[in-house]
């Protein structure tokens, strides 16, 4: 084991050390070099570190630079795809190159990512793609598999991500043949997971990270028995992705693949048995009704609601019935072929998991649905992973670090580490290296009334006007709501010069691009712009949020979790959804100022936050900056910005 | 009950605006659980108040609004003007020229008297005022205590 020191660290990220002269515009950082001590501590201890790493830190060198100087094997998983081809294709070169560390490093996706040669195979002249556009794009498919030498699928810049044809052409778990399938030399996601097993630094994200542990798929599963260290950032999402994970659920579109996959496989391997297209037919048909059974409308509720409607449990019922006519039929032609061997264990294994999920609720678990335009999926999701997550870490004695610009509530790290488990973690909660009482302003105008009367957003408006003209645009408008956001987007129409982008009307990257290209824009967006979204310099120079961003109570996950908490006798309000909303509310913030240079306003319309007593908890939990109510301040801070 | 009455005379010469003194007043005033409403003279005073409450310690945190804005129902600071009506009768801080007509609806009013000659000589007024309703208001006298504190 290579002993990586402190000094090498320290001078790693000095200001005459390589990433110095690597990155010009690099400065060294007192927080940035705490980080990496902290991280290279850890690595060495096999330690569990948390550190929440305000914007500017740059946290991403501070655990990148004491990962490839250990020489150990490090596990690094980001929160979406973007940032995870961002850490490999961009970061992770640069610092290896700076610092000249012959590591391996790979990228592990998950396995929708991959092309499947199976499949490809199985699909061509099965005549199942229906439009034209399918039969164009599996064309263009099968020109690019003859020459790709890693089958991810985002390669493919032609074929839309989300083209009909991709699910046809790549594996699940449920219909992976596994090593019995002819191409197993060449699949495209052994190669890849053999890559991630020969490296020093592999990256994955959350989802496949937990997925992979979840389902025992392997990838993820294999790496962690050999992985001196885990590093996971934007932790701070990781209770909900590994709750997603840790339960169980079935949809209709896993019911519909396997009713495709066996009429593809009736036409490879048992052409005469029609039986099986007939009762494939059934099952689709059932699958239909029982959308249709849920009513029309997009609906995310809990079970009950709809557990004893008799529409539905009709609907259940048939469904059970043509799945176990279908498994039969099934029974008797598994040996006529592997493709249909396998249709036949997958539809015994997806019959129990819909069994399962639509009887009786668990007391451990929330039993929930959600419905969209053709699609359904019933969920168990468990309340509590703090025990499986624990499990996990503790199967193989390694380091821990979990990361995140938000993960303290109030300089407290308990919400988020209780609902993992970590009660004996190192912690470290480093201030941004900005300057907010220089840089910042932060704005609540007056005269807004409740933020459930039916005509704040109108308000909001009002308000938001005078300011936009102050900042000339430059503005992210976040909402809490889609409602929100386009009632506002209708109000603003025409009320300014200014370019208005909304969420919705073009893809979040289009937008993002637009933002930045126009330099005066306004953005209005909802959730997926309060993460994960760096624009700096002065095409930011506002931000407004239209209220405290606490979680709808009407969720199921949330009703859960707070009637839960009630039942322990516990403050559900106190414990968990405020502190919720502090941490969406310091990634809102956290878009603003994003460089040493940048200033900005952030303008926080919600009343509560001044007129109830948890504004304190909120206010705490933000870089601390000027306040101010007036709106001739704001004006004042942006002419300061012109003149400088 | 009547309510109790307090002329609270503040010092000369002080380095501090008078919405301070008040602050620091209703902060004392809210950490005892009381509900205050401040009577002010002005939209245009009652905003300058808003704005101490907001900002005048990095660390204070004072739950409030002004008459007609934030949320239902009402936080236990309330600052207001021009006879609208408040939300609780608790705690009345009165920085206006008159007595205002409702002041008996609650039960305690405070009022803060400026240095200013003219001030006091309404303070004065106000306090006669009082006196002839059967009330007898008590006198805190900063600028006694501060000179008493120095000495």
């Amino acid at each position: 084991m290579l002993d990586v020191s402190k000094d090498a660290v320290d001078e790693a990220l000095s200001s005459e050390g390589p990433i110095a002269k690597a990155l010009p515009h690099f400065s060294p950082r007192d927080s940035q070099q705490q980080m990496a001590n902290a991280v290279q501590q850890a690595i060495r201890h096999a330690q569990v570190l948390l550190v929440e790493a305000g914007t500017g830190t740059g946290k991403t060198f501070a655990y990148l630079v004491p990962a490839l100087l250990s020489g150990q094997r490090v596990v690094i998983s980001t929160g979406t795809k973007t940032l995870q081809d961002q850490l490999f294709k961009r970061d992770l070169p640069l610092v290896r190159d700076a610092l000249a560390t012959p590591v391996k490093m790979a990228l592990l996706k998950g396995r929708a990512n991959y092309l499947c040669l199976h499949r490809l195979e199985q699909v061509q002249g099965a005549g199942f793609l229906h439009s034209k556009q399918a039969v164009s794009d599996l064309q263009t498919v099968r020109e690019w598999a003859a020459t790709t030498q890693e089958g991810d699928i985002a390669e493919l810049g032609a074929v839309a991500e989300s083209a009909d044809v991709w699910p046809q052409v790549t594996s699940t778990k449920d219909n992976c043949l596994g090593q019995e399938c002819a191409y197993f030399k060449d699949c495209h996601v052994m190669k890849a997971r053999r890559r991630a097993q020969e490296s020093d630094i592999v990256v994955v994200n959350h989802h496949l990270f937990f997925a992979d542990i979840a389902l025992r798929d392997e990838g993820v599963a294999e790496l962690l028995p050999e992985a001196d260290a885990v590093i996971f950032d934007e932790a701070h999402q990781l209770s909900d992705v590994a709750m997603n994970f840790f339960g169980d659920s079935i949809s209709s579109r896993q019911l519909f693949e396997l009713a495709q996959d066996v009429n593809i496989a009736h036409f490879k391997e048992a052409k005469d048995m029609s039986k099986l297209l007939q009762q494939t037919d059934a099952v689709q048909l059932a699958l239909k009704n029982m959308r249709l059974a849920f009513g029309k409308m997009m609906r995310r509720e809990a079970w009950h609601t709809v557990g004893n409607s008799l529409e539905l449990q009709a609907a259940i019922s048939d469904l059970k019935k043509t799945l176990s006519l279908l498994q039969g039929t099934l029974e008797v032609v598994a040996e006529r072929g592997k493709t249909l061997e396998q249709c036949y264990r997958r539809c015994v294994e997806l019959s129990a998991t819909f069994n399962a999920l639509t009887g009786s609720s668990p007391a451990d678990q929330i039993h929930w649905f959600e419905t969209f335009q053709r699609a359904f999926v019933i969920r168990h999701t468990p309340m509590d992973v703090s025990e499986q997550f624990q499990a996990m870490m503790q199967a193989k004695q390694a380091a821990w670090v979990l990361t995140s610009a938000t993960l303290a509530v109030g300089q407290q790290f308990t919400h988020f580490a209780a609902p993992l488990g970590l009660n004996h973690a190192k912690e470290l909660l480093l201030d941004s290296p900005f300057d907010f009482e220089k840089q910042a302003l932060l704005y609540v105008p007056r005269a807004l009334p409740d933020p459930s009367a039916s005509d704040y957003t109108e308000a909001l408006i009002h308000a938001a006007l005078p300011v936009l003209e102050a900042s000339k645009g430059r503005a992210f408008l976040l909402f809490t709501s889609h409602r929100a956001l386009k009632l506002a987007a209708e109000l603003l129409e025409g009320k300014t010069e200014y370019p208005l982008l909304v969420q919705g009307t073009q893809p979040r990257a289009t937008l993002l691009t637009a933002f930045r290209a126009h330099g005066n824009a306004i953005l209005l967006g909802t959730s997926s712009f309060w993460e994960g979204v760096d624009v700096r310099g002065e095409a930011l120079s506002c931000v407004i949020i239209d209220k405290l961003p606490f979680a709808s109570p009407g969720d199921p996950l949330i009703e859960a979790r707070i009637a839960s908490m009630k039942k322990q006798g516990k403050n559900a309000f106190m414990e968990y959804q405020l502190p919720s909303a502090v941490i969406t509310l310091k990634q809102g913030v956290g878009r603003l100022i994003r460089d040493i240079d940048d200033r900005g306003v952030l303008m926080l319309c919600d009343p509560r936050l001044i007129a109830r007593p948890y504004g304190k908890l909120f206010l705490n939990s933000l870089p601390s900056m000027p306040r101010t109510r007036e709106l001739a301040k704001v004006q004042d801070f942006f002419k300061e910005t012109a003149t400088t | 009950m009547p309510p109790r009455i307090d002329f609270y005379l503040l010092a000369e010469q002080s380095e501090q605006p008078v919405e301070h003194f008040v602050c620091r007043l209703v902060e004392k005033a809210y950490h005892a659980n009381h509900r205050i409403c401040v009577y002010t003279d002005s939209a245009k005073h009652a905003e300058l108040l808003d704005e101490t409450l907001w900002t005048f310690r990095p660390d204070a945190f004072l739950p409030h609004h002004l008459c007609g804005e934030g949320p239902t129902p009402p936080p236990p600071i309330h600052i207001t003007y021009d006879n609208a009506p408040c939300a609780h009768q608790d705690v009345l801080i009165n920085l206006t020229s008159q007595i205002p007509s409702f002041f008996n609806t609650f039960r305690r009013v405070i009022e803060i008297v400026p240095a200013e000659d003219e001030r006091r000589a309404q303070a004065r007024e106000h306090y006669k005022a009082y006196r002839q309703q059967g009330l007898t208001p008590q006198t805190i006298d900063l600028a006694a205590r501060e000179r008493e504190a120095q000495s």
